[in-house]
């Protein structure tokens, strides 16, 4: 995957005319239990919160739905060799315009994740961009927020040529 | 496993008249799932304790090494209860993105408020609440989530000590939130009990 140049600066904040895509991790008991997406998708993990309470999603201006999918099957599950699952996701579509709107939410912002040379299992990600939360309240807000996001990314799922996705993960892991 | 302070049976049995059952006879005989009372056992098995139930069916379920009983038209409950064990299997790391795990306690007390306020709406309000989904959040949080047609509820268990489990209600058509916290451990709050009978059935 070629970088493309950006005419943003990491932590410029993303226009609000444009989406940004969460990758969703769907499990046997989501299906069964028709829940997707799972609010669990969109919340922060314990070391989300303590990196600032960002939430990792990328800027759909600089790339399509499959590149994200690549991205997860070509990156190493911890210190690698082996390799994430990539096949167990789906992407979702968030207007940032939306996610601005929503109390707790202060910005959705630029931040490019680039290497040069490259590092082998942790791909470049020029569209990566972070959802920053406000941290004091967030307990407080937390069950508002990812509901009206469950809402909105409900009517939101992507179709993904999969075929392409599984034929470049195959081609490009090392 | 070691009892949790969390969890007040005189709560439950204040509100609901769900008994404890304590005889290990029974517990030899009730498997962690669930079973009906009365298909299970006959007559002779009975206990002194078990002669307060009215003639209909009872299912029982087991809670932090305690057995309880809560009316069949319930059932439906236990079995996203059953359902939700899953989440307790999960390790740290579950999606590969740094999520966390839950722990017992955490998930006890979001079991604990979904029986008990089940069973104070169907004694009080004669009102049977749909199933819920029962998940995990990415910080070992557990969520409890109905979504209707007409209406949703989230509420969130904290995997840390908060006193308070905050929660997230809304009326779709119109969009009427509802938007307050429980107190963990306390009473039912029969504010909030009135908009779950109201909205989520």
């Amino acid at each position: 995957m070629d970088a493309e140049k950006s005419n943003l600066d990491s932590g410029d904040s993303l226009p609000n005319k444009d989406k940004v895509l969460r990758i969703v991790l769907n499990t046997e008991r989501d299906r069964r239990n028709k829940i997707i997406p799972a609010i669990r998708c969109f919340t922060l993990s314990a070391v989300d919160k303590i990196e600032g309470f960002k939430l990792s999603v990328d800027w759909d201006q600089k790339t399509p739905p499959e590149e994200t999918l690549i991205r997860v099957g070509l990156t190493f599950r911890g210190s690698g060799p082996e390799y994430k699952d990539h096949s167990n996701r789906e992407v979702f579509a968030i207007n940032i315009d939306f996610l601005r709107g929503l109390d707790g939410i202060i910005d959705v912002i630029y931040n490019p994740i680039f290497n040069d040379p490259p590092i082998n299992g942790r791909p470049n990600n020029i569209a990566h961009s972070l959802v920053e939360f406000r941290k004091e309240d967030y307990d407080q807000y937390e069950a508002q927020i990812f509901t009206e996001i469950r809402s909105y990314a409900m009517n939101s799922k992507l179709i993904v040529d999969m075929n392409f996705v599984n034929e470049q993960v195959t081609n490009l892991r090392v | 496993m070691n009892s949790v302070s969390y969890f007040k049976e005189s709560d439950l049995n204040s509100y609901s008249g769900i008994k404890e059952l304590n005889s290990d006879k029974y517990l030899n005989k009730l498997s962690s799932g669930l079973k009906l009372i009365y298909s299970e056992f006959d007559e002779n098995d009975m206990i002194e304790d078990l002669k307060f139930i009215p003639k209909e069916k009872f299912i029982s379920f087991n809670l932090d090494d305690k057995i309880y009983q809560i009316p069949y038209k319930l059932s439906h409950i236990i079995d996203s209860i059953d359902d939700s064990k899953e989440i307790l299997k999960l390790q740290d790391n579950w999606d590969e993105e740094g999520a966390n795990a839950t722990n017992l306690l955490t998930y006890n007390k979001s079991i604990f408020f979904l029986i008990k306020y089940s069973k104070f709406i169907f004694d009080k309000y004669n009102q049977i609440l749909r199933k819920p989904h029962i998940d995990l959040t990415r910080d070992g949080s557990v969520s409890i989530l109905w979504d209707t047609a007409i209406s949703s509820f989230l509420i969130i268990f904290k995997r840390t000590e908060n006193e308070y489990a905050y929660f997230y209600g809304k009326e779709k058509l119109p969009n009427v939130p509802f938007k307050y916290a429980i107190k963990i451990g306390s009473e039912i709050d029969e504010i909030t009990a009135l908009w779950m009978q109201k909205n989520l059935i």
